[in-house]
């Protein structure tokens, strides 16, 4: 059982403020989605696994593949910028 | 069903009309059915629209014209075009130019396709109706009172209008098929692997596909092939050499034709009874075209949807992290850098790439990790092998697109409730494999007539060219 308490922790990490409201909704839809996928436990894991799809990482070269002005066209979508570099509050205190 | 893009092509290599003449006739009627459908979040500026037809005449003259040269596409708006607004229907978004084309994108300019505007999504193409865009609401053509399907709604509803021979949307979880079938047409979502990323706002990357809708299966493979292909920006798309290994493979079985039915699966409570009906009517008319029917059992197939929601929750709430109000997007300021953070997201972010941020941190937490997340990605690589194993005997598996007909606005307000109704359509994407939504028939009962049935194709990894004898078989 999910609680408001928990709603309110992951919204900490998710970075989102939700109103009372919509807390007591969420943890209401949040717990029956939970509840749903709960039988994921009873999954039938008996028989053995195909080495096939074992996960593997795949690698690319560290190359620049944008075109020239991609930088000015970027920064053409900061909020706030200053020159060519984006603009943020400060974020260590001196 | 005869190729609109070839009817098109073959009217412009022998001038009995001009590109412009085709472009302005499909524009007029997309914006003229607009008014009442609201497919499209924007129609491109003339300035854009000629620009791309100016490139266009010039291939006509050079001779150097494709099948799609001159041909007006519409593109779900989680589709970065260069230089235009790429929202993704929210409001996190609302002011975002995209920066570059998307491989998929660049793939139609080059070939001549006209890019005529982006289509209208469920937000962050999270939803099966479309109801969940910021901005506005899209109807079925087939029936104004009920949701055209999602996420892809809008560039399903703007084929289903007649406004654009063919569009392209994604597929996460069924979001090209269930549009499809919703309104009426095909819809194709390809291998995972098969069609490039890279420019595709995400929302589950490891489930993500781009793909085609058209009303025939012709115009279909034709978009299928321009788009496809290995993408040095997209570390999963498949290498052109393993893929020629694996047609070779395939190849082996190219003239078998034997359809597995998922019994048990399909007859399941809260699936439509005339569904159902029409499924195993479509499934005996292809009998008469060499097809043969198979029963079969897929073990897990049941859990599938707790399987994909995790995944996708879980790949969501990562997915969605980026969206800071820093760089690009919704913006508001705060006393701190972390205020500001929250500000923006709260006013940016939706209800529904909310509750499933909040879902997927929850499933990715600490002391449910292995629970949820963990025991998903194992259950993913059994239904892989279940899936595997089934196509040895067969080459296809049929199932109906949507266990329901599309629903009125409004109807469906729990979330559960909306997740339940892509029971079908999540296996292909939890396995990779490629599905496709065909229409097959109009619905006979009075308060749904209007509506069309879909069946949906799942074929092996790669297989798409399966899906497209079963087409041509059913006369599409």
């Amino acid at each position: 059982m999910i609680t408001k308490d928990d709603i309110k922790y992951l919204e900490g990490l998710i970075k989102i403020n939700l109103t009372e409201e919509k807390r007591e909704q969420y943890t209401k839809e949040i717990d029956e989605i939970l509840e749903y996928i709960k039988e994921i436990s009873s999954v039938d894991l008996g028989t053995s696994k195909d080495q096939e799809y074992q996960h593997n990482n795949i690698f690319k070269s560290d190359a620049v593949l944008q075109d020239d002005n991609h930088r000015d066209l970027a920064l053409d979508n900061a909020p706030e910028k200053l020159g060519k570099l984006y603009k943020v509050s400060q974020v260590l205190k001196q | 069903m005869p190729s609109l893009i070839k009817e098109i092509n073959s009217k412009i290599l022998n001038k009995e009309t001009t590109i412009e003449n085709i472009v302005n006739e499909y524009l007029n009627t997309l914006k003229s059915k607009d008014s009442s459908i609201n497919s499209m979040l924007e129609i491109y500026s003339d300035e854009y629209i000629k620009e791309q037809i100016k490139i266009a005449e010039k291939m006509l003259e050079e001779n150097k014209t494709t099948l799609l040269t001159g041909v007006p596409v519409v593109v779900k708006d989680n589709l970065c075009v260069k230089n235009q607004l790429t929202t993704a229907a929210s409001k996190m978004l609302a002011n975002y130019k995209a920066t570059y084309d998307a491989t998929v994108i660049q793939k139609l300019k080059d070939a001549g396709a006209i890019i005529v505007g982006r289509s209208n999504m469920d937000e962050f193409a999270m939803g099966g109706s479309t109801e969940n865009s910021a901005f506005m609401q899209t109807k079925n053509p087939l029936d104004i009172s009920r949701v055209p399907g999602g996420s892809s709604g809008g560039s399903a509803a703007a084929v289903a209008m007649g406004g654009v021979p063919v569009s392209l949307g994604s597929d996460t979880g069924g979001s090209i098929r269930q549009p499809a079938s919703f309104t009426g047409i095909i819809g194709l979502k390809p291998t995972y692997g098969a069609v490039s990323r890279y420019g595709l706002i995400a929302m589950g990357s490891s489930l993500d596909c781009v793909g085609p809708f058209a009303n025939n299966i012709e115009d279909i493979k034709i978009i299928f092939d321009i788009i496809k292909g290995e993408d040095a920006r997209d570390a999963t798309t498949i290498k052109n050499q393993e893929l020629e290994l694996i047609n070779k493979n395939l190849s082996q079985n190219k003239n078998r034709k034997i359809i597995g039915i998922p019994k048990k699966f399909i007859d399941q409570d809260g699936v439509d009874s005339n569904i159902r009906d029409n499924f195993y009517k479509t499934i005996e008319q292809l009998k008469k075209f060499g097809w043969e029917i198979k029963e079969i059992e897929l073990k897990n197939i049941e859990k599938a949807l707790s399987v994909y929601y995790i995944l996708m929750f879980a790949e969501v709430s990562s997915n969605l992290a980026r969206f800071d109000g820093v760089r690009y997007g919704e913006s508001i300021k705060g006393a701190t850098p972390e205020k500001s953070m929250i500000l923006s997201r709260s006013e940016g972010l939706g209800e529904e790439p909310t509750r499933r941020s909040l879902l997927g941190t929850y499933v990715l937490s600490s002391g449910y990790y292995d629970s949820y997340y963990g025991k998903a990605i194992a259950a993913r690589d059994y239904l892989k092998d279940e899936f595997k194993k089934i196509f040895q005997e067969v080459d296809l598996v049929a199932t109906p697109t949507s266990p329901v007909f599309p629903w009125k606005f409004g109807e469906k307000n729990d979330p559960l409730a909306m997740y339940l109704a892509d029971i079908f359509t999540v296996p292909a994407n939890i396995v990779g494999i490629p599905g496709i939504s065909l229409p097959t028939g109009k619905v006979n009962v009075e308060e749904l007539k209007n509506l069309s049935f879909g069946t949906q194709f799942l074929a092996e990894w790669h297989n798409e060219e399966k899906l497209f004898t079963v087409a041509e078989d059913l006369g599409l």
